[in-house]
């Protein structure tokens, strides 16, 4: 294992370290009293009194970090001040949809975005390149929930092909979990698909124009092996890269496509924590996201070391 | 022209750029090179040597050029009428080209083994294995130093003499019967200079390749041409042997550039300051009228102002695209000027 990776993978501590503690200050910095905040406007002393012993934060607030990080390390976000269950057990209840869409979402994305970048930067100029510029700009700026209630009412609602909302998990069957999945992803792909075609087209131009494109034809390489041998190695970094960094677009639009389409995922969760002041909850949800947020960075900075050579000395 | 059809064959080959290929970088062109001979293709930066090698071998991004000629014929062949397919087969097999920049000609992604074996597997159809051996042969061919260890390197490994051997061994490994050289040396030492000549002067006498070399360098002209070719402005203005070009210049923009060279004649103390041709190169939308060098000539003459000169053929084999060709005695005294 080269020193690149090494370091990078040290680097995750601090990163989570950093998370962490200002997960845990979110707590401290709104103004008022925490305990009261949390316990809402109706409560009686007694009430914020309990809460306050509960959540620690009668203790000094450097043992209260102490205490906050000992129990997130031993996997305990504490309880829902809601429902009192505990805060990890609900997101293992809410994460199976959240990450199906996710992942869902970006095979279905890369999957359209990338041949589609290629091909319009192949034809730069020509209509298939002037029509993916008009198509991703409206992907861009049409919003989710937009796309999302026109595609209900077409393919569910009118055609009646794909259920109208809901969610199937993976235990009720691939297909049946596949058929309620298809049109919370489609809707949550324009967005990401629009983003990550436009980077593929520009990087592809640019690698198009290179020197050893050049040299590639002159040798007597034809279209295709230019496009898929000399190319696309070429264009891995950069697409990989905004892949990565706007999977946390990705992870926003989860929490709108989500209540559009009625599943009960993270976002649903997310949403329902910070409407009913569940603090642990909202601080749990936030650890998680960002722990995802933290590794796919880090498997794409790792990526780096695949396509290009002069990363991995 | 001898009777025989020459190696190499051009005709009034224009090459336009933008809308309906207007900007006509490249105008009426024309020459011959004979198998195993190599001509030089001289000019100052912007001249249209580049665009000239980059039409022989339809480089040209497709669609970007209008590529025109009444003749482009390459070892009894009809470049023009080519598809890109059929240029392809011949790209890299019939005929190859080495860039000017090698940190950038090569792929920074694939190793220098895979490159090669690439150009050689993709005219012939050989095994990997084969391939390898192949590779590896004309690695030390170019004399890389420890050519096996170097076939899994990057590119970004390599320094720049290096990385233009490794070019010069991926244009040659198919042995190609025309090479085209596009500055190939400008971006390197001078030693390193001194070898990559060396290597392809070795070349032509093993496999009687003929070479097109595009530079502005006159020393590297005097050491390795045949015949040259001076390119003005997108068009040709004198072509003939090396030793006609450097002996009796007869076009103004020629005698020009070899009074703009330093000479280093041992013994002298010091060369005095060069001669430069006054002006700048014009842009091929304000073209003056008549021929195209005329404001800069120190010979030009009212009727230059007026027409375009055609080709007049100075002595056997030595052509000029001028009106006034300079006489010796005419050189004589605009040389007696400069002394004054």
């Amino acid at each position: 294992m080269s020193n690149f990776v090494v370091r990078r993978l040290l680097s995750v501590i601090p990163i989570a370290l950093i998370v962490l503690v200002t997960v845990f200050l979110l707590l401290h910095i709104g103004p008022g009293d925490p305990a009261a905040l949390i316990a809402g406007e109706n409560a009686t002393p007694a009430q914020i009194e309990q809460i306050r012993e509960r959540l620690f934060l009668d203790r000094p607030l450097l043992e209260q970090l102490f205490l906050y990080l000992s129990h997130v390390v031993q996997l305990d976000l504490g309880q829902s001040v809601y429902s009192g269950l505990p805060v990890l057990s609900l997101i293992a209840q809410r994460i199976e949809p959240t990450a199906v869409l996710a992942v869902s979402t970006l095979l279905l994305s890369v999957l359209i975005a990338v041949p589609m970048g290629v091909w319009a930067a192949w034809r730069a100029g020509s209509t298939v390149d002037t029509a993916l510029i008009v198509a991703s700009v409206l992907g861009f700026s049409v919003p989710v929930f937009v796309i999302g209630y026109v595609l209900v009412d077409v393919f569910a609602l009118r055609a009646g092909w794909l259920p109208v909302q809901g969610y199937k998990p993976l235990s009720s069957g691939l297909w049946n979990c596949f058929r309620s999945i298809i049109l919370p992803s489609v809707t949550l792909s324009f967005l990401f698909s629009a983003l990550v075609a436009r980077i593929t087209r520009a990087t592809m131009i640019e690698v198009l124009a290179e020197d050893y494109i050049r040299t590639a034809r002159a040798k007597g390489a034809g279209n295709r092996r230019i496009l898929v041998v000399h190319a696309l190695k070429n264009i891995g970094v950069p697409v990989v890269t905004v892949v990565g960094t706007s999977f946390a677009a990705l992870l926003g639009g989860v929490v709108i496509t989500e209540s559009v389409f009625n599943i009960p995922g993270m976002g649903r969760l997310t949403v329902d924590a910070i409407l009913t002041r569940d603090y642990p909850v909202v601080q749990g949800v936030l650890i998680v996201f960002s722990f995802v947020l933290i590794t796919v960075n880090l498997l794409v900075d790792l990526s780096y070391a695949l396509f290009d050579p002069r990363v991995r000395q | 022209m001898t009777a025989q059809q020459p190696f190499l064959s051009l005709r009034n080959l224009s090459v336009g750029f933008g809308p309906q290929g207007a900007i006509r970088a490249v105008r009426d062109v024309s020459f011959d090179l004979e198998a195993g001979k190599t001509l030089c293709l001289v000019g100052e930066s912007g001249s249209g040597k580049s665009v000239t090698a980059t039409s022989i071998m339809g480089l040209h991004k497709p669609g970007s050029a209008v590529v025109t000629a009444d003749r482009l014929r390459l070892d009894g062949r009809d470049l023009l009428s080519c598809d890109e397919a059929q240029l392809s087969g011949l790209r890299g097999s019939l005929m190859a080209m080495i860039f000017q920049d090698p940190m950038s000609s090569l792929n920074p992604a694939l190793t220098i083994g895979f490159q090669l074996r690439e150009a050689l597997q993709l005219h012939e159809k050989v095994s990997r294995k084969a391939a390898d051996a192949r590779v590896l042969e004309i690695l030390q061919w170019v004399r890389i130093p420890d050519a096996a260890r170097r076939m899994n390197a990057y590119p970004h490994q390599l320094s720049g003499g290096m990385r233009q051997r490794i070019m010069i061994a991926m244009a040659l490994i198919c042995r190609p019967r025309l090479l085209i050289a596009d500055e190939p040396t400008t971006a390197l030492d001078v030693t390193v200079q001194a070898q990559i000549l060396w290597l392809l002067s070795e070349l032509q006498r093993e496999f009687g390749t003929a070479i097109i070399f595009i530079t502005h360098d006159l020393g590297v002209v005097a050491e390795i041409a045949d015949d040259v070719a001076v390119m003005y402005a997108g068009t040709l203005v004198e072509r003939g042997s090396v030793h006609d070009i450097f002996e009796r210049p007869s076009h103004g923009y020629t005698a020009g550039l070899l009074r703009a060279t330093a000479e280093f004649v041992p013994g002298e103390e010091s060369l005095g300051r060069l001669e430069e041709i006054p002006g700048n190169v014009p842009s091929f939308s304000m073209l003056p009228k008549g021929c195209s060098f005329v404001d800069r000539c120190r010979f030009a003459a009212p009727s230059c102002h007026e027409r375009t000169p055609d080709w007049r053929q100075v002595a056997e084999g030595h052509d000029t695209r001028c009106d006034q060709p300079i006489d010796d005695a005419r050189a004589a005294s605009a040389l007696r000027e400069t002394m004054i």
